[in-house]
């Protein structure tokens, strides 16, 4: 799977530190893969970094340290017209459909205008033939009708369809999609990752898939990384992350996850964590970031951040319960 | 926890035929149509139903909150017996918040951004105790945030300065300020990472065993009503498709409708499959049809459902369905 295809971006112990009063480091040690026609879904808690990885990515934020090569060439090091190009190719889906379409505008606007910028068509008969194509492939129909709406004509499904119409308009091969269902409905939430799934299956397009429903990573993304407080706590195939979690960190978020069927079983369990203080991580703090929630807590864990500890062939975990030490 | 819990099952909102319309130029829109049903005191009951069904609509309206070009054409709705449609200004006002509190949708966005969330949990506190004074009102306002998961260091901070997931939880906060005895909540949860959904879902349920309010959850998320609520009704188009007691909804559910929302959304256990939602789009209401809204959607449809539109009937002890597959037997 994943050694067959591409590497579209590599990175390699990210760090992005934020100089706010104190300074807060919102990624540490952050390393990963993103493949061609594969989704990678980075899971877990509000401020946990996950936006942040999509941000840096999307040079929306300079990372403080580390490597982000995208297609073996560093990001940081990009000229005017190279960002230009890489930004045709890396593209983002916002969590929020009703935010990051311009109300003023119609449909039709925000979808001529990367194709203007980009210069992808030549006259205005062939524009409007364009964007009325990549309404259809997104489901928009009749493409004429919607073309003309503005944003808040349209539900929050449709616009989420009209964003990712966006990226396809400009043929990204990277998407990073930052929470794109979590505004939506369900039987709609189904419809664009069935939408996203088509575009990772016929155009290999390489999916960031930014979450904190591990359902519908289990249903869209191949791999999945958690994160916890900026760090990946537990990474692999997301089947034996959510089927054999290790991290009790994962085990947590796995726990919490409401499930119908554990009402037959009376009572369900408590959550398994000391308190719910999640820690502030500067450039200065040491261990593991989950040692005030873990139960499963030990000396060493303030001390340092465990190593990376290999479970499986494809799946990793950063913790002192596991390993030989 | 299920049914029993309300032994005398005492009404505590009563919503009787209510409709909602909304004027569009000379048309008039039924966003909601004709729905009726109950919620007890001390009961959970989960509104399911996709966007545009009319949950939000209802929900605004049984607070009286709705606005024009919104109106109710017709129905009641009964607190405690007293028809709150029928409210001034002045009981409106005592029955928002203290009786009722209704949590939005967008409740993330509804924070004032240049003010402090101290002094807007605060404000709602002052306004209706007057008699608080600077000390208590910020130590309930510390109280409340820690209630829903939130440092009190950072009261004195502004929305901003709080993620998504905090800010909801500072308006959940807020909602539960005046202890009232029914809060509404559309989609209370929908923005936030499932441990602190879990957490507020299991404070809210300690906190409903407390003081026994009731709750009327709206949201599409049905794994997440099939832990809390004790009945779950199914809106489709503004109607009211399917009420029952929470486990026979998800279940045993009846309505091809139901059957559609529940098999849309993945699991996390089990086994992986493909899956298709419900095909074909949400209904057009400028153009509602004769017959069953949903018939066109319907995998199980007769003929008899383009033209009749089919009646609520009661299976058994309260499984309500509106579909014709039950209205013959």
């Amino acid at each position: 799977m994943s050694s067959r295809s591409k590497s579209v971006f590599s990175v390699k112990n990210l760090v992005k530190d934020f100089p706010t009063t104190g300074g807060i480091r919102a990624l540490n040690d952050v390393s990963f893969e993103l493949f061609a026609g594969e989704a990678l879904a980075i899971v877990g808690e509000s401020g946990s970094g996950k936006s942040t990885i999509a941000r840096v990515l999307s040079l929306l934020h300079a990372k403080s340290s580390g490597d982000v090569l995208y297609k073996d060439t560093e990001i940081s090091g990009f000229s005017g017209s190279e960002i230009k190009h890489y930004r045709q190719q890396v593209q983002m889906i916002f969590q929020d459909p009703y935010g990051s379409l311009n109300p003023v505008h119609t449909i039709f606007h925000h979808l001529a205008r990367p194709l203007k910028i980009h210069k992808k068509v030549n006259n205005k008969k062939e524009l409007t033939e364009k964007v009325h194509a990549l309404l259809e492939q997104v489901g928009l129909v009749p493409a004429a009708e919607t073309a003309k709406k503005h944003p808040f004509e349209l539900s929050g499904g449709q616009r989420q369809r009209v964003c990712i119409a966006k990226t396809l308009a400009i043929g990204a091969d990277v998407v990073l999609a930052d929470e794109p269902t979590s505004a939506l409905d369900v039987s709609i939430r189904l419809g664009i990752l069935n939408l996203m799934e088509q575009m990772k299956k016929e155009r290999d397009v390489a999916f960031m898939y930014i979450t904190h429903d591990l359902a519908t990573a289990r249903y869209f993304a191949e791999r999945t990384a958690v994160m916890y407080v900026g760090h990946m706590v537990e990474w692999g195939v997301t089947e034996d992350i959510i089927q054999a979690p290790k991290h009790p960190y994962t085990q947590l978020l796995i726990s919490a996850v409401p499930d119908p069927l554990k009402r037959k079983e009376k009572e369900a369990k408590p959550l398994n964590q000391k308190n719910k203080d999640i820690p502030i991580w500067t450039s200065y703090s040491k261990g593991c970031p989950f040692v005030g929630r873990c139960a499963e807590v030990m000396d060493k864990c303030s001390q340092s951040m465990p190593a990376i500890t290999k479970i499986s062939e494809k799946h990793f975990v950063r913790c002192f319960l596991y390993g030989n030490s | 926890m299920i049914e029993n819990a309300n032994q005398q099952a005492e009404p505590l909102l009563n919503i009787r035929g209510l409709s909602v319309e909304y004027l569009v130029g000379d048309t008039r829109l039924r966003a909601v149509d004709r729905v009726s049903f109950t919620i007890n005191k001390g009961e959970t009951v989960g509104l399911a139903g996709e966007s545009g069904c009319g949950k939000s609509t209802l929900a605004f309206a049984l607070a009286k909150l709705h606005k024009p070009p919104a109106l109710i054409a017709e129905g009641e709705v009964l607190y405690k017996g007293q028809d709150v449609l029928a409210f001034n200004d002045e009981e409106l006002r005592r029955f928002r918040w203290k009786e009722t509190s209704v949590v939005f949708q967008s409740a993330m966005n509804c924070l004032n951004p240049v003010i402090s969330i101290n002094e807007q949990v605060c404000d709602v506190l002052s306004a209706h105790n007057p008699t608080m004074n600077r000390n208590e009102l910020q130590d309930r306002a510390g109280e409340l945030l820690k209630i829903v998961g939130i440092h009190p260091d950072r009261l004195n901070q502004y929305p901003h300065q709080f993620s998504g997931g905090m800010r909801q939880r500072a308006v959940l906060a807020i909602s539960l300020a005046l202890k009232p005895q029914l809060i509404i909540m559309d989609e209370p949860t929908t923005a936030l990472d499932v441990v602190v959904e879990r957490e507020i879902m299991d404070q809210l349920s300690e906190l409903k065993e407390q003081f026994g309010f009731s709750i009327l959850l709206i949201s599409h998320d049905l794994s997440l009503m099939g832990e809390i609520t004790d009945r779950i009704a199914v809106m489709y188009a503004g109607k009211l498709v399917e009420i029952a007691p929470t486990e026979d909804v998800l279940f045993k559910p009846q309505h091809p409708y139901t059957k559609g929302l529940i098999n849309s959304f993945p699991h996390l256990f089990g086994e992986k499959k493909e899956l298709t939602g419900i095909p074909g789009n949400p209904l057009s209401l400028y153009s509602p049809p004769a017959g069953c809204y949903f018939e066109e959607r319907c995998s199980e449809r007769i003929h008899r459902c383009k033209s009749v539109d089919p009646k609520l009937v009661t299976l058994h002890t309260g499984h309500k369905v509106k579909c014709h597959l039950f209205s013959q037997s």
